[in-house]
């Protein structure tokens, strides 16, 4: 159960340490627990039971998580992505004042008058620990992975559009689909899906005017009445009752004549028109 | 007037004194290396270009440990301090570290020298953090079946 912690590091052993870590959890574990074991033996103990150990490892860890997810949650409730020294500042107070039962200048940090370093009780706290305790550089090298052979994660793809896409896209979000200039073809509609699937606006509001102007640009010429609908359907119209609101039928015989299809004429239509009011001097609505 | 001058000349001042602070942060190396730092910072979402920020995680997080370390270590050096307080009163009768007492009697010589050596044990190590709000409740042993230790007469078999 117990184990002696390393006086120096260069001396140690490397039969305690070359236990095969298989995930990456373990190894950064593995490294947290070296690094608060240097820190105990700086506090000044000579041993540590391992139970003892693990445990204040796993403290420790949860502890760095808590500080890292609270400031994130305070970016992220200001519309942010990437975090400030503010946001880091809050979740200090916020983490800090749980196990020190409170800190002094949370609750005028955010005075414009005011300024971080002469609020905040945590940061003072640390600027205090920096000056007063020396530093105790990390044991052993970390190995670092090689970013620059692995080519094979990062397709060729993706580099074209970190700079296609301009600054306003994160670079971690994934590509625009159909290539570069995914964000032209969705409103084009050049981009259609495997099973002749289109978005809704191609079909209905072609017709419509609506400022899209690159349809001309490139080449795509409306046509007359191509965004209308080609079977024939009856239209449907509604009429208000002028005093008792019965609506009423209405044979819709202008119409009939620019039909093409053999309809029958007889045939009774819903017709709803909407009427043009007026106010009168009272305010009351008077139907022309 | 005066009072408008003052908060600005206490912002430069403290602006400046932010910057140093953040560059001392810079010559100042965590004993948490910031590429743990970094693993653990990604895994919980934050995303910050600036090294001297992952570096105060680094300090706050070390500034953390070495509290509860040393906290143990005074409970440690607590319970030790009575127990050879008790030792010179002569009396068998302590109202705290009992279970220390036990290993006292056994072997007093193994415990002086042990006394030298200052071990970090889950009991110090438990009753720190209860100070700084973790709850670390640790098995005192393990027993192979429920009815491990009990009378033969009391066992529902």
């Amino acid at each position: 159960m117990k184990s002696k912690l390393r006086k120096e590091a260069k001396t140690q052993s490397s039969t305690a340490t070359t236990t095969t870590t298989s995930t990456p959890s373990e190894l950064s574990f593995a490294i947290a627990r070296i690094a608060v074991s240097q820190i105990c033996q700086s506090v000044g103990f000579k041993a540590t039971q391992l139970s003892a150990l693990e445990t204040l490892t796993l403290v420790a860890t949860k502890y760095l998580q808590a500080i890292a997810g609270s400031a994130t949650s305070f970016t992220n409730s200001s519309n942010r992505t990437q975090s400030n020294l503010l946001d880091l500042t809050n979740a200090l107070h916020e983490v800090v004042s749980l196990h020190s039962g409170g800190l002094s200048g949370g609750s005028i940090l955010h005075r414009p008058t005011s300024t971080l370093l002469s609020t905040s009780g945590v940061l003072k706290d640390l600027a205090n620990f920096v000056y007063f305790h020396d530093e105790i550089p990390f044991a052993k090298p970390i190995p670092r992975p090689d970013r620059t052979s692995s080519s094979g994660n990062s397709s060729p793809g993706t580099k074209k559009l970190d700079c296609t896409r301009g600054s306003h896209v994160p670079k971690w979000l994934p590509g625009f689909p159909n290539g570069n200039n995914g964000v032209d073809e969705i409103y084009l509609g050049k981009g259609k899906r495997k099973n002749g699937e289109s978005l809704w606006e191609e079909s209905v509001l072609v017709g419509s005017d609506l400022g899209r102007k690159n349809w001309n640009e490139n080449g795509r010429k409306r046509v007359a009445g191509e965004g209308k609908v080609e079977t024939g359907r009856g239209k449907v119209r509604f009429k208000m009752g002028s005093m008792s609101g019965v609506c009423r039928l209405e044979n819709n015989k202008n119409n009939l004549n620019d039909r093409s299809n053999g309809i029958d004429k007889e045939e009774k239509i819903l017709v709803y028109k909407r009427r043009r009011r007026r106010r009168d001097d009272g305010g009351r609505l008077i139907n022309l | 007037m005066n009072h408008n001058q003052q908060p600005g000349d206490g912002t430069h001042e403290d602006d400046a004194a932010l910057s140093d602070f953040l560059a001392s942060l810079m010559d100042y190396t965590p004993t948490i290396p910031d590429e743990l730092v970094e693993h653990y910072l990604a895994k919980s979402g934050f995303q910050c270009p600036d090294v001297r920020l992952i570096r105060l995680v680094a300090v706050a997080t070390q500034k953390f440990v070495a509290e509860v370390a040393t906290d143990a270590l005074q409970c440690n050096l607590e319970c030790n301090y009575k127990v050879l307080k008790e030792r010179h009163k002569g009396s068998s009768r302590s109202w705290q570290c009992k279970a220390r007492q036990a290993a006292v009697v056994k072997d007093k010589r193994d415990k002086q020298q042990k006394d030298k050596r200052l071990i970090l044990t889950m009991e110090d190590l438990s009753r720190a953090l209860r100070e700084h709000g973790v709850n670390v409740k640790h098995q005192e042993y393990f027993a192979d079946s429920p009815s491990t230790g009990m009378d033969p007469a009391s066992r529902d078999e």
